[in-house]
């Protein structure tokens, strides 16, 4: 599917019926709908966050995924935003309601040219139903891109899965805040992040886990490369309700800095009010090791690429959790393409 | 050294790549890469799996030792420089390790083989033994020094040849 300027455009898209018991749509036609209309806003709640204020004032369009009891995509659906030209307010609100152990894959791809002094303020919510599994594949990619503040609402219900794997390589103003409700039994939440930042761009993930019923789980890792100017965010935030026994949770960012000017604002956050939990937090910023480049020296490699292959080797394990082959190998050669231009 | 999320396969590819670029030579392709790395696996007999995996993750010190000699035998460097390459090895490895060298060898290449034991001069057995003392070379000699050096320990060697003993 693709979006033009935030603008659903059935020219360039393909046919939307791949799927049975399937839905997939501009958001437009189905806003009168019941199902939309019972959970749009809900998952997201404006609350006094501005951003989604302005969003749910006049969202430009958005995309519509519908998947009935025991469904699956048979192959990933990839969206693909395009913003082109600056001086835009385009406001992307999609819906994604997973029922009963329906499974979905979504590649959510955006690019951009010349946008500079546009916004993009997306607002995504998602709704897994019980043993239900989404997985979004998010890319940003964004060359001279817009200012791009997206937030994605999820709730997950018994038995339910959710897993988002976010890589950033260019952007401006790039802020990612992912905020999950664990509200049924054993569901479960998997947030995966890759950042190369270079230039001036400013990346920022904002994460947010409410573990608010007992035996969940949720696993978090964020790692990132920042040079030049660039500048990386991670706030991530896990909340053990006191209810939400036998909870277990896992967060961890990891950086790099390239040269003086890098900069990174980590904070990993618990907050714990049930007593039967295993929860970890931590966050690492250091620099290339240089036993390992003098290790690869050693053999014949040469420096430059020495630093690829340790930088590319510092995010592999993060690679390593996206199941979809294809996608994993496909932002591999992203990655390194990007390694080789710093 | 281990550099987890480098695979060996990855690694020896580059660096050998690396090298031939420097030196003028084509870069070699996937197939032929592969074909000579079933060639020289079986030079050090190293398993499929160790080669797969990340660059010395999890090796045994033996592996690490055989995966050197492979790294050897995959860059061909015209001098090798084993260092005390017998320690910690059982002999079963010291056979397969000392066997890798063997194989190699040819008249295109050197070794220095650093060892303070006679027992891996068995299995590589070398044209000349220098005697090192306090960073000088103060004996030289055919491998013959080698075993006389065994029977006779370090301070005989030292005192014939005027070298302050410990």
């Amino acid at each position: 599917m693709v979006f033009v300027n935030g603008h659903f455009r059935a020219d360039l898209s393909d046919d939307l019926k791949a799927n049975k018991g399937i839905v997939v749509d501009s958001l437009k036609h189905h806003l009168s709908h019941g199902p939309v209309k019972a959970h749009y806003g809900q998952v997201a709640p404006i609350g006094d966050r501005l951003f989604t204020a302005m969003n749910a004032a006049s969202p430009t369009d958005g995309l519509i995924l519908l998947a009935t009891k025991g469904t699956k995509t048979s192959k990933p659906i990839h969206v693909l935003h395009i913003t082109t030209g600056g001086q835009q307010l385009i406001q992307p609100r999609d819906l994604f309601m997973l029922h009963e152990g329906a499974n979905v894959e979504v590649i959510i791809e955006h690019i951009g040219t010349d946008a500079l002094s546009s916004l993009v303020n997306s607002i995504r919510e998602s709704v897994i139903g019980e043993g239900a599994n989404l997985t979004i594949h998010l890319l940003q990619n964004e060359v001279n891109g817009p200012a791009h503040i997206g937030l994605d609402g999820v709730t997950i219900g018994a038995k339910g899965r959710f897993s988002i794997d976010t890589t950033t390589l260019n952007g401006s103003l790039v802020r990612n805040e992912v905020n999950v409700a664990l509200a049924g039994p054993e569901a479960h939440a998997e947030l995966n992040g890759v950042y190369v930042l270079n230039g001036t761009t400013h990346c920022d993930n904002h994460t947010y886990i409410g573990h608010d019923v007992p035996d969940c789980t949720s696993d978090e890792l964020y790692k990132g490369i920042i040079a030049e100017k660039g500048t990386g965010v991670f706030n991530g935030k896990v909340y053990v309700k006191q209810d939400a026994q036998r909870t277990r949770a896992y967060q961890s960012n990891a950086n790099i800095l390239q040269g003086d000017d890098a900069r990174i604002f980590t904070k990993p956050e618990l907050e714990i009010y049930a007593d039967d939990v295993k929860c970890s937090h931590g966050c690492t910023i250091g620099r290339l090791d240089e036993k390992g480049l003098f290790y690869l020296r050693s053999r014949g490699v040469s420096e430059a690429e020495a630093r690829r292959m340790l930088s590319h080797a510092f995010m592999t394990d993060v690679l390593e959790r996206i199941t979809n082959e294809d996608w994993r190998k496909h932002l591999a050669s992203l990655i390194d393409a990007k390694l080789e231009a710093l | 050294m281990e550099i987890p999320g480098v695979s060996n396969m990855n690694f020896l590819r580059t660096a050998m790549n690396e090298t031939r670029k420097a030196n003028g030579q084509a870069e070699l392709g996937g197939k032929d890469f592969l074909t000579l790395v079933r060639e020289r696996a079986k030079l050090v007999e190293m398993d499929a799996d160790l080669m797969n995996r990340n660059l010395n993750v999890g090796f045994s010190g033996g592996e690490k030792k055989r995966n050197e000699i492979f790294q050897m035998a995959m860059l061909e460097p015209k001098l090798g420089i084993l260092d005390e390459t017998d320690s910690g090895l059982d002999i079963d490895a010291l056979r397969i390790v000392a066997g890798g060298v063997n194989k190699l060898r040819s008249k295109d290449n050197a070794f220095i083989v650093v060892t303070h034991y006679q027992r891996l001069l068995d299995y590589i057995v070398p044209d000349v033994v220098h005697v090192m003392a306090d960073g000088r070379i103060i004996k030289s000699g055919p491998k013959e020094l080698a075993l006389e050096l065994e029977a006779k320990g370090y301070d005989w060697v030292k005192e014939s040849t005027g070298g302050n003993s410990r």
